[in-house]
């Protein structure tokens, strides 16, 4: 016999140091606990302070010797862990057995109709093994018993989930398989259970670790006596037998297994085997059902807000006491990564930045600039179709909401009214020119829509123009004094979709329809017409497309993105919020029903 | 934590409408209006951030907060501004809008 001592976390032994077993040997493996454990594993098991003893009975074969005499075990160890299907047929048929029988057999549910309930129940080679070659039992309640040369079995056992499976039910210490066994097998149990604490071999009456129960028979044989009994086996019968082992504590196992460890089976401890748990935990999960607390679940929500939240650390651009302020997070730099579609916001904030640091303050009064959710707002209100009449009460009164967003501001003394365009994924402008002006001004500017796509095939032109002038024609209506606006209609104001420098990727458009505005303010001119957009571009300097190069709107993309970051370091806890507010967040978010309970 | 209730029935929520409360402030009823038209009504503290009512409405609609956009009269709402300080009255109304992103025509 073979004797290996080790500690219950630390393997010091593996399969291959079997190497050239001779047939008939008896491997015993105590696993030591850690001193750490040993205590609490003493409330659970007082029988031998905690140790593990796992004999393994080896009995030559022809398939062994076909593999290569030292490689036997391991060929063993890997078939029982892994249970490959494609290796079974050369592989000795393996019994394990546990020596301490509880009726825990979990397996049986898993595997249904693939066990016999009475050989799984006993634990013992009965006279069908010779078809069973993967037989596992670990630690106080599993018993695998797989018929491999059955290929549906193949196909319908997944071990990876009947160890999860079993390590799961392992850990709740239920024995609940017992519950579905009959009155008379539970009898039997007891009985063995009983056996077990003499530890007296029936035929020998000598005391043993690892006795078994003969199908058929009521006696409890060791290992030699039932050899004897039977005859010679011609397979190979591996017996490991795992005295009391506590359910270790959830957690504990958490590690990452190690493929080394992983091919250990005999040196495989409880411990390890519970590493599985964790690792196939999504995939125990998926099987079934979810069996995470919703406390747990939703607490982990909120951390995950709260993380998100750090990271979202905000500064407000011009400030936080401007009310026109945008609020721009750190992921909102993301944004400008290449390739990355900008956002309304990256819109909003340049916008604003080009108001503050292209625009005098007389410029300033000259334009104004609708914030990135204007149309989407308006075409909303107005809708894609044109407005029935019998609607349209309904909707002046929808668009007077609209009005708000230019309380204290009268677009019709502005030059210039830029209003980003978006829809379906795409950014373009609109320019509103001289909406107080009517054809035929003597002022030399004519009131007139424009419309910048930097592609062809970007938005509908006509959309947007129809959606503005409605917009224009229900703002005039409602405002005081002037007669030629308050009679405007949507025929009288021309409309034209201006020839621009066009983007030669597919992402670029917003910072396209930025460059546009920083080009459009550097030279607005004081005086436009429709008949000059249409005949005379190369005298406006506006417009065209050669009106600038396309890198120079691309190139946008890292200014734009160096000038966040800057304004992110600089604001870096002064304006920048704010660890309390994440963290009020996180708080606040735990409870699900916030109308109520605030 | 008295900021936020949920008045789905602005009828009987408006009948009731509370006078100052001493600390806390006055109660104001805000509508937040969705991108498909859909209106959610609250009653919230003029004294309290709007980074609940924010909360709630995404709660309510499932969707991440981070996706959503408030809008206020045009101007985009950062979550620890209060009514108060918006001049926000009873029964005014909050754009919950979509963050709109764009590189290209789809």
């Amino acid at each position: 016999m073979k004797r290996f001592r080790t500690t219950r976390k630390k393997p010091s032994f593996s399969v291959k140091d079997l190497g050239g077993y001779v047939d008939g040997e008896t491997l015993e493996l105590e696993i030591i606990p850690e001193a750490k454990e040993q205590k609490k594993r003493k409330v659970l098991d007082d029988s031998d302070g905690g140790k593990v003893k796992l004999t393994v009975e080896l009995h030559n074969s022809t398939t062994v010797h076909d593999k290569g005499g030292g490689d036997g075990g391991g060929g063993c160890s890997q078939e029982l862990e892994e249970g490959r299907p494609g290796r079974r047929n050369h592989l000795p048929q393996t019994v394990v057995s546990d020596k301490q029988q509880n009726g825990r057999n979990v397996y049986h549910r898993g595997l249904g109709s693939l066990n016999s309930s009475h050989e799984q129940q006993h634990g013992l080679k009965s006279t069908s093994s010779a078809q069973n070659n993967f037989f596992e039992r670990m630690s106080t309640c599993s018993t695998v018993k797989e018929n491999t040369r059955s290929s549906e079995t193949h196909k319908e056992i997944n071990p990876r989930r009947v160890r999860s499976l079993s390590l799961r039910r392992l850990s709740s210490r239920n024995s609940v398989a017992s519950m579905e066994e009959g009155g008379a097998s539970h009898a039997n149990s007891v009985k063995q259970s009983r056996a077990d604490e003499l530890g007296c071999c029936s035929k020998c009456n000598k005391r043993f670790p690892n006795l078994s129960r003969v199908s058929g028979s009521s006696d409890f044989l060791c290992s030699a006596c039932r050899r004897r009994s039977k005859g010679v086996d011609p397979d190979v019968s591996l017996i490991i037998d795992f005295q009391t082992y506590a359910a270790k504590s959830p957690g504990s196992g958490r590690k990452q297994q190690t493929g080394k460890r992983e091919k250990d089976i005999i040196g495989r401890t409880p411990d390890t085997a519970m590493e599985i748990e964790s690792s196939d935990e999504e995939e125990a999960a998926d099987n079934t059902g979810s069996v995470m607390n919703p406390c747990e679940q939703h607490l982990q929500s909120g951390l995950q807000n709260a993380t998100n939240r750090m990271l979202g650390f905000r500064i407000a651009y011009p400030s936080r006491t401007d009310p026109q302020a945008v609020e721009i997070l750190a992921s909102d730099i993301q944004r400008l990564d290449p390739l990355e579609f900008l956002n309304d916001t990256i819109i909003d904030f340049y916008i604003k930045y080009i108001q503050s640091e292209f625009l005098s303050l007389e410029g300033g009064r000259r334009f104004h600039f609708f914030n990135s959710f204007f149309y989407k707002k308006l075409s909303g209100i107005v809708g894609k179709k044109s407005v029935w009449p019998a609607q349209k009460t309904k909707k002046v009164a929808d668009l007077s909401q609209l009005r708000k967003w230019t309380r204290g501001i009268n677009i019709f003394e502005k030059d210039y009214l830029f209003i980003p365009v978006h829809d379906k994924l795409h950014w373009s402008l609109a320019i509103i020119c001289f909406p107080n002006h009517g054809p035929g001004s003597a002022s030399g500017c004519e009131r007139c829509i424009l419309h910048l796509d930097s592609m062809t095939c970007g938005h509908d032109s006509s959309t947007v123009f129809r959606l503005i002038r409605s917009y224009l024609v229900e703002e005039g209506a409602l405002m005081e004094g002037d007669d030629s606006i308050k009679t405007l209609t949507c025929s009288n104001i021309p409309a034209k979709k201006v020839p621009v420098p066009l983007q030669e990727n597919e992402s670029d458009c917003g910072l396209f329809l930025l460059h546009y505005i920083r080009k459009f303010v550097e030279s607005a001119p004081k005086k436009l017409k429709m008949s000059d957009v249409e005949n005379r571009l190369g005298d406006i300097g506006l417009f065209g497309r050669q009106w600038f190069f396309p890198i120079e709107a691309s190139s946008l993309r890292t200014s734009i993105q160096e000038q966040l970051q800057r304004l992110f370091a600089e604001n870096d806890g002064t304006l920048g919020v704010s660890s309390d507010a994440s963290l009020e967040t996180f708080v606040t978010g735990v409870p699900r029903k916030l109308e109520a309970e605030f | 934590m008295a900021g936020v209730e949920d008045a789905s029935t602005p009828g009987t929520q408006q009948d009731e409408k509370k006078p100052l409360d001493g600390a806390g402030g006055q109660h104001i009823n805000l509508k937040v209006k969705g991108q498909d038209g859909g209106e959610v009504f609250f009653r919230i503290k003029s004294s309290a951030t709007l980074r609940k009512l924010m909360n709630a409405y995404c709660d309510r609609q499932s969707v991440d907060p981070s996706s959503i956009a408030f809008l206020f009269d045009g101007r985009r709402l950062r979550a620890e501004q209060t009514p108060a300080e918006l001049d926000m009255e009873d029964g005014d109304e909050i754009d919950a809008m979509l963050h709109q992103t764009g590189g290209a025509s789809f």
